[in-house]
């Protein structure tokens, strides 16, 4: 047995110390903030997920700090959650959006400021057609352990896991404590209030919102897209996606709209005007419509935004302005907003 | 908690500590691994520790009453009462809304329609498993093949002996009872082989079940948009999804059990290397296939009596045995089919062909061996089409999509890194074949840094190569 004993600890030696140094360089370096507490939670890194910066960040501030919030996709970055309080009196708006965010993502967000005794005084949430409704509803693995329902051990195991899992030249470079740089370090900063990504809540952000861009490198870029096929020829007739939103997603949808009956929110939900100009599926509007009712606004599809190809950078995301646009059109009672056009 | 956890890494030193601090001190060893054996058990749901210490109860309990009872008729009443129980718990908690759903359905093909009052119920964790490691012992002593267990203690380890709990091997009380009862010295050798063992099933289900999982899953739940090629690849990954799932399961139950000095059933003999669908049924899932052999098979009559005995007796055998895995038509059909394939082996007396290991002491086998090896893995995939299939439909399409001139098309889904691993997986395989397990005598003759090496790139493995985590597919039996 003792011969047993000491072969064991014999052949871990080198795997223990083989794991045992990455494991204390990664909780060194803390690269999800799970260990440790900060000022500001932003988008360092490509595998973190935002939704769970965003609930780290949410969970230090008191309950009395906001009282509007925005959910979505990254589509929502172009929602600027400074200007909205500029536009609705006493908004005090935490920008809660997820990469990928799904309809399950949202309903336990809601439910979690609920939960921490938030007034949900106004809500705004984009649905994309393309990715809300998918796997059930489900939450994003990545997300924080209070929207999983994971116990905080798994949570941070799987953060483990995930870091671990896909090791690369760049986390070695991470773990080493050695700059990076490309792809895997977006750095986005994002306010330390709104939580606003990829930019701080200025003055001049504000002004600079519905700034198009049009100089000539942009459209030459743009027609380079095109031209290439990046930025694909969309159908001339309207197309719509298959049915997607289950029975289950159904019963998020009406979990969603009870909190904010709940709460007496004004909330505006969006259907984004994405470049596929896709539409979701009548059936899966029938039940948008019988859900949200007046509170659904639907820019997908074919118009006269995601006609304009110069309206998207890349095939997934709008400019900031069409968001602007959208924002003015539903909260000032569709009182329609000029674009202005300024050259940069 | 899973094997592959680390609760069971913290638990398995912990359990194993105590018990050899109480070397030859054989009734505290046997409390020892009981109560640990409960407390595993209850890690996955303490509401159903109750269903598995009724059902040991009430083993125990008729298996006394039987041995003490001189009349026939009283042995016969304690035997049926055992059965009657277990069974019918089986039957409700895995077997009602089945039944229930498909009578409604029939009904409705007769244009009555009825209402079924379906129940909410969660399948309690091995039932499958612990209630026929219960009906073999009654069994036994019924048919006076061994005496009741008079010791509690001894025969509720038996039952509930934490490597075979929740997802076996079905062990017989023949095999089992008297390596509890005896005294279990430490034993360097088997020890170490053990640990061998674990790993080797660490690296089944880990690196090989859990990345086929994630493409058979892709391709089995989107099967109407994908190519015949590449609904093929699905069927292939599920093929060794389901092998390296339960027979890595079943190498780390044999290496923990092990451990222990306790020596458990084998219940995978490299059945995909089988050259006919009979000698497939003797090396895959072993325990279970000679579980309903001796307690169905032969009481039925077996492939005595004409031929139409020999062919009710397999259908029944195969059928039942679908059934056994799960309350779903396309269990059954699965049955059935396996039926069908082996049908024409039993009535040319064919079925003990094959005896022996393929390519016995040789590198590579015969072409005829080849060509057979390849048309029994042929029919076993497709039959696994309806093991995964979410119902008949959907199998049935499924194997209709692959017979189409897309079947000659690059396949959408081609993860190499997974294909290449599943290709050494069988290479390892077929080097070991003669062994219990494929890693069992590799590198033994080498130096030790070398054979560590071996190790330690397994370990790697394991973790660099490690799939998004699944469930042992067997939990739902």
């Amino acid at each position: 047995m003792r011969k047993f004993i000491v072969k064991i600890f014999s052949f871990s030696i080198i795997p223990f110390i083989l794991i045992l140094v990455p494991t204390l360089l990664y909780m060194k370096r803390d690269v999800y903030a799970d260990f440790k507490q900060y000022n500001n939670y932003s988008w360092k890194y490509s595998f973190q997920q935002l939704g769970d910066l965003s609930t780290k960040k949410l969970l230090k501030a008191p309950n009395t700090k906001y009282n509007s919030f925005i959910f979505g996709s990254s589509r929502t970055t172009g929602v600027y959650a400074c200007y909205l309080q500029q536009k609705i009196p006493n908004a005090h708006f935490f920008h809660y959006a997820n990469w990928n965010e799904s309809i399950g993502g949202m309903d336990e967000k809601l439910k979690l400021l609920d939960t921490l005794g938030y007034n949900i005084s106004n809500v705004i949430i984009y649905l994309d057609t393309d990715n809300t409704f998918e796997n059930d509803g489900a939450c994003h693995p990545s997300d924080h352990y209070l929207l999983t329902q994971k116990s905080e051990r798994d949570y941070m195991l799987s953060h483990y896991k995930s870091f671990f899992s896909s090791l690369n030249a760049d986390k070695i470079k991470i773990l080493c404590g050695m700059p990076v740089s490309g792809g895997i370090y977006p750095n986005w900063e994002s306010d330390p209030v709104t939580n606003d990504c990829k930019h701080f809540c200025t003055d001049s952000i504000i002004a600079t919102y519905d700034d198009v861009l049009h100089d000539e490198k942009f459209i030459h870029k743009m027609d380079s897209l095109k031209a290439n096929g990046y930025l694909y020829k969309r159908s001339a007739t309207q197309q719509y996606r298959p049915q997607q939103i289950s029975a289950g997603e159904e019963r998020m949808l009406l979990s969603m709209k009870k909190t904010f009956e709940k709460h007496n929110t004004s909330y505006y939900i969006v259907i984004a005007p994405l470049y596929d100009q896709e539409k979701f599926a009548p059936a899966d509007m029938a039940i948008l419509q019988r859900c949200f009712g007046s509170h659904l606004y639907d820019f997908s599809g074919i118009n006269a935004i995601t006609n304009n190809v110069y309206n998207y950078p890349d095939r997934k995301h709008f400019q900031p302005y069409i968001s602007k646009m959208i924002l003015d059109s539903i909260i000032t009672d569709k009182s329609s907003v000029r674009v202005q056009m300024t050259k940069r | 908690m899973l094997f592959n956890s680390i609760d069971f890494a913290i638990f398995l030193p912990i359990v194993f500590g105590l018990y050899w601090l109480a070397n030859n001190k054989l009734k505290l060893q046997n409390i020892l691994l009981l109560v640990a054996s409960y407390f595993f058990y209850a890690c996955w749901d303490w509401r159903f520790m109750f269903l598995l210490i009724f059902s040991t109860l009430l083993d125990y309990y008729t298996g006394l009453k039987m041995s003490d009872t001189n009349s026939a008729g009283m042995k016969k009443f304690w035997f049926w009462l055992s059965i009657s129980v277990n069974l019918g718990f089986l039957g409700v908690f895995k077997y009602y809304n089945f039944f229930v759903t498909s009578f409604a359905d029939g009904l409705s093909q007769l244009g009555l329609h009825v209402n079924p009052w379906t129940i909410k119920i969660i399948l309690p964790i091995g039932i499958s498993f612990y209630t026929f490691h219960g009906l073999s012992y009654v069994i036994d002593i019924y048919k006076d093949r061994i005496k009741a267990e008079k010791n509690f203690i001894d025969y509720a380890l038996f039952v509930s002996f934490f490597p075979l709990l929740v997802a076996g091997p079905i062990e017989r009380a023949t095999h089992l009872l008297p390596q509890i009862q005896r005294e279990r010295h430490f034993n360097y050798a088997k020890a170490v082989d053990g640990l061998r063992q674990i790993l080797w099933g660490l690296f089944k289900k880990i690196v090989i079940a859990d990345n086929c999982a994630e493409y058979a899953n892709q391709i089995f739940n989107h099967s109407a948009t994908y190519s015949g090629s590449t609904l093929v690849l699905g069927a292939l990954f599920f093929t060794f999804q389901i092998y390296a799932d339960f027979s890595g399961y079943s190498d780390i139950a044999l290496g923990t059990a092990r451990l222990f000095g306790i020596e458990l059933l084998r219940n995978f003999a490299y059945p995909y290397f089988s050259r006919d669908i009979a000698e497939f049924w003797r090396r895959w899932h072993i325990s279970l296939s000679s579980w309903f052999r001796d307690y169905l098979y032969i009481p039925l009559g077996g492939s005595r009596g004409g031929t139409w005995m020999k062919v009710r007796n397999t259908f029944i055998i195969f059928i039942v045995s679908g059934f056994w895995h799960g309350a779903a038509w396309t269990f059954i059909v699965w049955g059935a089919l396996n039926a069908v394939y082996f049908l024409p082996l039993l009535l040319t007396n064919n079925n003990r062909n094959n005896l022996e290991t393929v390519a016995q002491g040789k590198t590579f086998p015969t072409f005829r061996e080849f060509f057979s090896i390849l048309l029994t893995f042929g029919l076993t995939v497709l039959a696994w089409i309806f093991f995964r299939a979410a119902d008949i439909h959907h199998a049935i399409s499924y194997i209709a999509g692959i017979f189409k001139p897309s079947l000659f098309s690059i396949p959408e889904v081609k993860p190499l890194t997974v294909i290449l691993l599943v290709i050494l997986f069988i290479l390892i395989e077929w080097r070991g074949r003669e062994q219990p397990y494929a890693i069992a005598d590799f590198g033994l003759q080498w130096k030790k840094p070398l054979r560590y090496a071996l190790y330690y790139a397994i370990i790697f493995a394991i973790i660099w190569f490690g799939g998004k985590e699944q469930e042992f597919i067997y939990f739902q039996f």
